[in-house]
């Protein structure tokens, strides 16, 4: 095909690809020695351009308005809002169900108290996805959710100022999260699937309202588990001892 | 900002700093496409939102206008681009009478008239509403190769076309954008009329041609 171009006809089906660098290195050379040589296609490359040049020095004015940056700027904070939020809860709530279960199986020495507290309370203070007006609601809002059933208790003869959940990862296992308030503390529950409840199976044990509960106590907070089904329910609670027990397995 | 947390939010970061780059090409992208301030601004937005969503498919070191400019466009194409017959209305001109007037013996006499050299008289405001007025399938074409300087692979992925597609869009989008702005000279005294015969004649074809539209 060498030498194609030479010709005034090629050639000019050709001006546009050579400005609009279409053209292989090869075909470009050639192009321009037949436009040095031909002051007609010359003429209609130079028009060519011409408009080329003018649309663009007639668009480079153009600025973004102020209130467009702004609303572009406000995207970007949200977005960034989001995923900050979101990696600030995911290591402290799995910090809070690992210290769980690390200081579940008794070696609480060196876990710095500030550390667990931090993560209690985090684990006490989760964000809800759902407020539920009563345990039922809430069974049905993890239904669909989650491959294991969720069984939340009626707590006996106390009032429940705010019950709701969410569902959230520990590692890679879906977990319902699930906190009731009472007037004077909170219960906070996390269920997960358990295929090997053995392991969990440590500290003191106790039978209350006919269900096998293994307790502790850290820091001045109550730990609980129990299963259910091939299910494990964990709660941690800043209540006293008695009124646990009593709300919890009347 | 606050790349301290984690690698997600360093490529907001990222993200954020090139669509600053290329926000004010993009906002004249986006007003040609739309033709309208408020509208321009809001295909942005929702251009940028997209960009948001989907920045996973974007390869850092790869061609970033490309990327940005295809979301652009396929925004506007799916979203805000009137329906069809509202726009021929608003343009003024169907593909048909383009295609009549682009006739290949038209385009040779134009071929052959001496150059001239008008379009550096012209203002911006005047050759960007000539611009405007092209009908949807060429301005955008144009507006992304002339005036944004993609490839036409980048253009062809753009609008979901084949390059041969973008070609001929190119092409025929030019040849009447050269038509409007040369018959704009000539109203402005810029050319002209009757210097030499084959002027005259344009004219008559021109001049022709808007008759038929506006009536």
């Amino acid at each position: 095909m060498a030498g194609y171009l030479q010709d005034c006809e090629a050639a000019r089906s050709a001006i546009a690809f050579l400005l609009d660098d279409e053209l292989d290195a090869e075909q470009a050379i050639e192009l321009e020695a037949h436009l040095d040589q031909c002051p007609a296609c010359r003429a209609l490359a130079e028009r060519e351009g011409q408009l080329r040049l003018a649309l663009r020095r007639a668009s480079k004015d153009v600025r973004a308005p102020s209130s467009l940056r702004r609303r572009v700027h406000q995207l970007f904070e949200d977005e960034r809002r989001v995923h900050t939020r979101w990696h600030r809860w995911v290591p402290s709530l799995a910090a809070a169900a690992i210290l769980l279960t690390f200081l579940w199986a008794g070696s609480h020495s060196t876990s710095p108290q500030a550390v667990y507290e931090a993560a209690v309370h985090r684990a006490n203070n989760l964000p809800f996805d759902v407020v539920a007006a009563n345990v039922g609601e809430l069974q049905s809002f993890f239904r669909d959710k989650l491959p294991f059933p969720v069984r939340l208790p009626q707590l006996g003869s106390v009032p429940v100022m705010r019950l709701g959940g969410r569902v959230t990862n520990l590692g890679s296992r879906d977990v319902a999260y699930v906190r009731y308030e009472l007037s004077d503390g909170r219960l906070s529950f996390f269920v997960y699937d358990d295929p090997n409840p053995e392991i969990s199976e440590s500290g003191a044990f106790y039978r209350l309202g006919g269900q096998h509960v293994y307790l502790q106590h850290v820091h001045g907070y109550t730990i609980a588990r129990w299963h259910n089904s091939g299910v494990l329910y964990s709660v941690v609670t800043d209540l006293p001892d008695d009124e646990f027990s009593s709300v919890l397995f009347h | 900002m606050s790349s301290l947390f984690s690698p997600r939010v360093k490529k907001i970061d990222d993200l954020e700093r090139l669509i600053d780059e290329h926000l004010d090409d993009l906002y004249g992208a986006a007003l040609r496409y739309t033709r309208d301030q408020s509208r321009a601004e809001d295909l942005v937005q929702d251009t940028v939102m997209r960009a948001l969503r989907f920045r996973d498919q974007f390869e850092p070191g790869t061609n970033f206008r490309a990327w940005i400019f295809t979301i652009l466009t396929h925004t506007f194409i799916h979203g805000y681009r009137r329906q069809k017959r509202e726009r021929e209305i608003l343009e003024g001109v169907t593909r048909d009478d383009v295609a009549k007037e682009l006739s290949s013996e038209t385009n040779q006499r134009h071929a052959e008239a001496p150059e001239q050299a008008y379009l550096e008289q012209l203002f911006s405001d005047d050759v960007l509403a000539a611009l405007d007025s092209l009908p949807e399938e060429f301005r955008t074409v144009v507006v992304l190769c002339d005036i944004e300087g993609l490839s036409y692979k980048d253009i062809s992925e753009a609008i979901s076309s084949p390059v041969g597609t973008v070609m001929s869009r190119l092409y025929r989008g030019r040849r009447i954008l050269e038509t409007k702005l040369l018959a704009l000279a000539v109203e402005q005294g810029i050319v002209r009329t009757g210097a030499n015969g084959q002027e005259s004649d344009r004219v008559v074809d021109l001049n022709r041609f808007r008759r038929r539209h506006s009536g």
